[in-house]
């Protein structure tokens, strides 16, 4: 065996060896596996192919096309896989899904596959490319226990059982539901708060939550991704849509109606690259385009949305807000503003004015610091009304805001009801705004008063058919959400949203969450309480009162974060590390590239996570050798997105409804190559993945649950009392759920890849068919009355620009700027995503290294030439990172830009060793740099912190302000 | 006689690369899987075949900076200068639809094409010491489908012509695109 294992990896390094190749040599690993029919598909004509022979088309004899859904990015487009014998040829878009297709190429849903796979639809360099993530020859091929000290790269294979005992040995003790972690601080809940479950990439989310939120227990159930992606983006957008009732935002995402568009603002925002769906949003904005619809694009580095836009606004890294501010403040002087949108106080109001939103601007605010209710609305009890209602002053007096049209008096000055001194939203806007004048703006954010008329003079001039739209660049920043905050306030005084041509919150999609069985009902199931480790929506004062007492008050010792919805994943490693609020003793990961990933993590986590005596149990649920699984006790190896079932879900980019459905397309069912017999949803649908030794996601989380006996999986796993054993009984279950609620036939939702609403309903008239419909705030009370709990004072309610600071509000600059004089970025490409496309030999070929973008006239004076190696140095990262320069026009001088993607030390990009073998390596997933680990650590009055500078709002960690210095290396 | 082409719109280019892709992954283009290689300690692009590719342009001073991406292929010629220049008669320009392939039987290794060619069309293979090229995904057009390309172009910039108008041969050729009287390419443009 030892032998055999020993050649198949020998084929498996050799570089001439083609995907189809790696599956025969990994059907032969597996013990006793049949070599399985791999004739290639004959070639039409000798005549024509070169060395290699292009795939069988989809027309072909033998070939079946699988719809599915990407997820080589986070855009979770349609996918058509053409399949033969078993073997994955081809990756394209799926026709019916509308990231793939506008309405005027998209088929209708009755439309047979066989007429519509002959168009399929359109699919990016990622997508096509996932060819090479399920034949990547470098995966994990069977569970792997560590042999050697965490980090060692010495493994050995063991089987699934093995694997699932010795970790359910760990974990079991550890599910503690009644043992408080500290008697003298019991808000922080039981000890099965103390394991962990942190998925990177997520989007079983919750499937997993069963797991491990009802059947473990741990509040720690989710600990994602989204805080180092674009999380302040959506907090801020939660907090302008907050539901006082329910506690939580109503929205956080809004995009704009592209194709109807006039005037697009991106900030931050590449809709040819980085945004997502890109396939969607590129395709719309070349319609929009050759319609005579002008984009501008504001971002420090010259993209290829800035080289195709109306305007490339090459802004201070970080001065979004100043400039949004500013725009603001020239619409409000010249009156370039939507008074009557503004007017209306209620939704009867906004109805009479055909406005399908409305605003809290004439909402009255007790602006008097002493007075009890100060920061607040002022509430109508306070006028004989009701509690919950809020006050407008309209006719000389203060209303109460009711049921009842009301439009209210924007700037009435300063009033008093009932002994409280008030102010309008729209005049405390109106003041904040006016607080600084252009030309303070216009230094605030580098550019010039001359460029911010003009762009404010131009989004005014579309009137609800401008729409400015932010996303990573802007908010991934320690001021994020107030530079969303400010970016929304354009939008607000125009009031474009849900018009047709304005912003929108999309279609959205059918829901198979319930409808025949509830999936997120789990009997027996326990609902687990306490604090995050990372202290996410709970408020340092108020829900930690015996931390609060023990360490005197403010400061904190780390910061919280009551208002980061979407998690803060930056803050998980280094809040284990310094136990507080408390120690975890294991610790499971999915897709998680933690250290490569998250700015300023790489020495904490390495630091920590070999510390057995901290950190008891590592088990890292990984397709490859990452930065993450290299640490683990136990690597669980997963399969790829092209092997396991999701609901993705949808984006607000697209006007219609849809719910996609992510299904295996290679593998076997019932030991039957998929595409080669008709798919049956009462059969078992037992899936064998192309590596049969991996399982699914979601398979690995049955088999541990299972091993550890908690609720929620095997027998009456779910309310009806049937079983969970494998994957597929989930996503039966979600699918006879999505046929009941749309009247859609189980074998027609799988053949097509979900269910897509037709196109042609993208619109009402002149407004989206699909409307928010809602009250949009300038004002966030939230924030105004909640306490940071690193100063003990409060948030400020109201959009501003402010500078990127430190976590006790000292600026970044006045500290760094004298000896780091740059401001490093970082930027994703086109054809790269994230951390995961290293490995794959398509895409790595288009540019096979990044390098340190510096702009030219920066680079003269430095005496610096193309391809020099240089040392980008931080405050806290005194040896740097070494890379290649590249001088360029396009990048703001003074700002230093780095591409993400390249420069893994892990991934396959050096060999590790299973059981005396080393297994094979390819160093070209280690090209370039990745400047990640040198970003700048946080501090508090000078003491340095163990995590990166980050947003106290949002939770976003910062990607864009750290301060650098370039020396030759 | 036909005359299959492409008309490719100058101002859709978004310089994605999902053409690239497209064709390599559809026409398993040489190296099929392959690492990138490594010249002293500097990792180098493989010896490698793309039938189709983005040309990539940029100049100005910041902040006036300007980029354009055009994507480029076999422009399937009506006066193909690869078979003119082919010693071996191993180039055919098809009598039904205007496809210019390279006979991979017949196909020497003399490279002429490659130097004839004004596109840079014709691809060197190391290791079968023959030229290939784009075949206009013949297999594909013949059943009726598109060329693997014009399917997926994200910003709707190419397109797959089945009728292409021979007068039109280069027309709106953006800066740089070689005289079309040359060779008479079966591309037309649409400028920015």
């Amino acid at each position: 065996m030892a032998e055999s294992r020993k050649t198949g990896l020998c084929n498996i390094l050799n570089p001439d060896m083609n995907r189809r190749r790696f599956l025969l040599i990994s059907g032969t690993l597996a013990a006793g596996a049949s070599v399985r029919n791999l004739v290639k598909p004959a070639p039409v004509s000798a005549l024509v192919t070169g060395q290699n022979p292009p795939d069988a088309t989809e027309v072909d004899a033998g070939v079946q096309v699988i719809m599915s859904a990407c997820q080589n990015c986070h855009s979770r487009c349609g996918i058509m896989a053409r399949v033969k014998d078993g073997v994955l040829l081809k990756i394209d878009g799926n026709p019916y899904h509308p990231n793939n297709f506008d309405p005027d190429e998209r088929p209708p849903y009755s439309t047979s596959v066989d007429v519509a796979k002959k168009r399929p639809g359109r699919l990016c360099a990622k997508g096509q490319a996932g060819v090479q993530v399920v034949y990547d020859p470098y995966r994990i091929k069977q569970p792997l226990k560590r042999v050697g000290p965490r980090g060692s790269g010495q493994w050995k294979a063991i089987t699934w059982e093995q694997a699932f005992q010795e970790i359910a040995a760990k974990l079991k003790p550890l599910r503690d539901l009644n043992t408080l972690i500290d008697p003298a601080a019991p808000e922080l809940g039981p000890v099965a708060n103390q394991v962990l479950y942190s998925a990177g990439r997520t989007i079983e989310g919750g499937f997993t939550d069963r797991v491990w939120g009802n059947g473990f227990g741990t509040i720690n159930k989710r600990e994602d991704h989204t805080s180092i992606c674009e999380t302040s983006h959506h907090v801020a957008n939660e907090l302008m849509t907050w539901d006082e009732k329910a506690n939580r935002g109503r929205k956080n995402h809004f995009k704009p109606d592209i194709v109807e568009a006039k005037y697009i603002m991106l900030f931050g925002s590449s809709f040819l690259e980085a945004n997502f769906p890109m396939v969607a949003t590129a395709r719309k904005l070349m319609d929009f385009r050759a319609k005579g619809g002008k984009y501008v694009v504001v971002d420090p580095r010259f993209s290829n949305t800035a080289a195709l836009a109306h305007r490339w606004v090459p802004v201070k890294p970080g001065g979004d807000a100043a400039l949004a501010l500013g725009m603001a403040r020239w619409m409000l002087e010249n009156k370039k503003y939507d008074a009557k949108y503004l007017a209306n106080a209620n939704q009867a109001a906004a109805k009479a004015s055909g406005e399908p939103t409305w605003t809290d601007a004439t909402r009255l605010v007790v602006v008097d610091p002493s007075h009890a209710d100060a920061r607040r609305y002022l509430r109508a009890d306070a006028i004989g009304g009701k509690k919950e209602n809020y006050v407008a002053w309209s006719g000389g007096g203060p209303k109460e805001i009711a049921d009842a049209a009301l439009v209210g008096d924007m700037e009435p000055g300063e009033v008093t009801v009932a002994g409280r001194r008030c102010k309008t939203v729209f005049q405390l806007l109106k003041e904040r705004v006016f607080s600084r004048s252009l030309a303070q703006y216009a230094a605030d954010c580098g550019l010039s008063v001359d460029l911010i008329v003009t762009l404010a003079g131009e989004f005014a001039a579309a009137g609800k058919q401008a729409v400015t739209n932010a996303y990573r660049g802007a908010v991934q920043h320690t001021n994020g959400v107030y530079n969303q905050l400010s970016i929304n306030i354009l939008n607000t005084l125009t009031g474009n949203y849900d018009w047709r041509g304005g912003n929108g919150g999309g279609g959205g999609g059918y829901p198979e969450g319930s409808g025949v069985t509830p999936l997120g009902t789990v009997p027996g199931g326990v609902s687990a309480k306490g604090i995050k480790l990372n202290r996410t929506v709970k408020q340092y004062e108020k829900d930690g009162p015996n931390l609060f007492k023990r360490d005197g008050g403010y400061p904190a010792k780390r910061p919280w974060f009551p208002y980061a919805t979407h998690g803060n994943y930056q803050e998980v490693i280094p809040s284990a590390a310094d136990g507080y609020p408390y120690p975890i003793k294991a610790l499971i990961t999915y897709w998680n590239a933690w250290p490569y990933s998250t700015p300023g993590l790489r020495k904490t986590f390495e630091d920590y996570v070999k510390d057995e005596k901290k950190l008891e149990l590592f088990v890292a649920i990984s397709l490859n050798m990452g930065e993450v699984a290299a640490f683990a006790d136990y690597v669980l190896p997963d399969t790829t997105y092209l092997e396991k079932w999701a609901f993705p879900g949808m984006t607000p980019t697209i006007l219609t409804k849809a719910t996609p459905l992510q299904q295996p397309v290679v593998g076997k069912l019932d030991g039957k190559d998929i595409g080669t017999a008709p798919f049956n949803p009462d059969a078992p649908n037992v899936y064998t993945p192309v590596l049969p030794n991996t399982k699914t996601v979601g398979d690995i989380h049955i088999g541990l649950a299972k091993t550890l006996g908690l609720p929620g999986v095997g027998e009456k796993a779910f309310q009806d009392g049937s079983p969970l054993n494998t994957y597929w009984d989930f996503y039966k279950k979600g699918l006879q759920n999505l046929s009941k609620n749309t009247g859609k036939p189980i074998g027609e939702i799988v053949a097509k890849g979900g269910v897509f609403e037709d196109p042609g309903n993208e619109y009402d008239g002149k407004y989206l068919k699909y409307k928010y419909g809602n009250v949009i705030k300038i004002y966030i009370e939230q924030l105004a009355t909640t306490k940071d709990s690193m100063t003990g004072q409060y948030f400020d309610g109201l959009p501003q620009y402010d500078p990127p600071k430190f976590a006790d509000n000292t600026a970044i600059a006045t500290v760094d700027e004298k000896d780091f004089p740059f401001q490093l970025i970082t930027y994703k490409m086109v054809w790269h995503a994230q951390a995961r496309t290293a490995s794959i030999p398509w895409l790595m070929i288009i540019q096979p290294e990044n390098f340190v973008e510096i702009n030219a006239s920066d680079a003269r004076r430095l005496g610096i030439r193309d391809g020099d190696a240089v040392r980008l140095v931080s405050a806290t990262s005194p040896g740097g990172v070494v890379g290649k320069a590249r001088a360029t026009e396009g990048v703001r001088p003074g700002v230093i830009a780095v591409s993400h993607h390249f420069g893994h030390w892990e991934l396959a990009a050096k060999p590790h060793v299973v059981d005396g073998v080393a297994q094979g390596a390819d160093p070209s997933r280690g090209t370039g740099i990745q400047v990640n680990p040198i970003m700048r650590l946080d501090q508090f009055k000078g003491k340095v912190l163990n995590t990166s500078i980050q947003d106290k709002v949002g939770g976003s960690v910062s990607f864009y302000d750290s301060r650098v210095k370039l020396v030759k290396a | 006689m036909a005359q299959r082409g492409w008309l490719i719109d100058l101002g859709r280019c978004i310089g994605c690369h999902s053409c690239t892709v497209a064709c390599k992954a559809e026409q398993n283009t040489a190296p099929a899987n392959s690492p990138l290689l490594f010249k002293g300690g500097s990792p180098q692009r493989p010896l490698h075949l793309s039938y189709r590719w983005v040309i990539v342009q940029e100049g100005g001073t910041y902040p006036g900076v300007w980029r354009t991406f055009v994507t480029s292929a076999c422009n399937h010629c009506q006066t193909p200068a690869c078979l003119n220049s082919c010693p071996v008669n191993a180039i055919s320009k098809r009598a039904a639809d205007g496809i210019v392939l390279i006979d991979q039987e017949k196909c020497i290794g003399c490279k002429y094409c490659v130097w004839a060619c004004p596109y840079g069309a014709p691809q060197w293979n190391e290791t079968t010491q023959k030229v290939e090229k784009c075949t206009l995904c013949v297999e594909r057009v013949d059943k009726g489908l598109q060329p693997a390309c014009a399917t997926t172009c994200v910003g709707k910039a190419l397109t797959y012509v089945p009728d292409f108008n021979p007068a039109q041969a280069g027309q709106n050729a953006p800066e740089g695109f070689s005289d079309p009287a040359l060779t008479k390419p079966s591309a037309r443009f649409v400028k920015k």
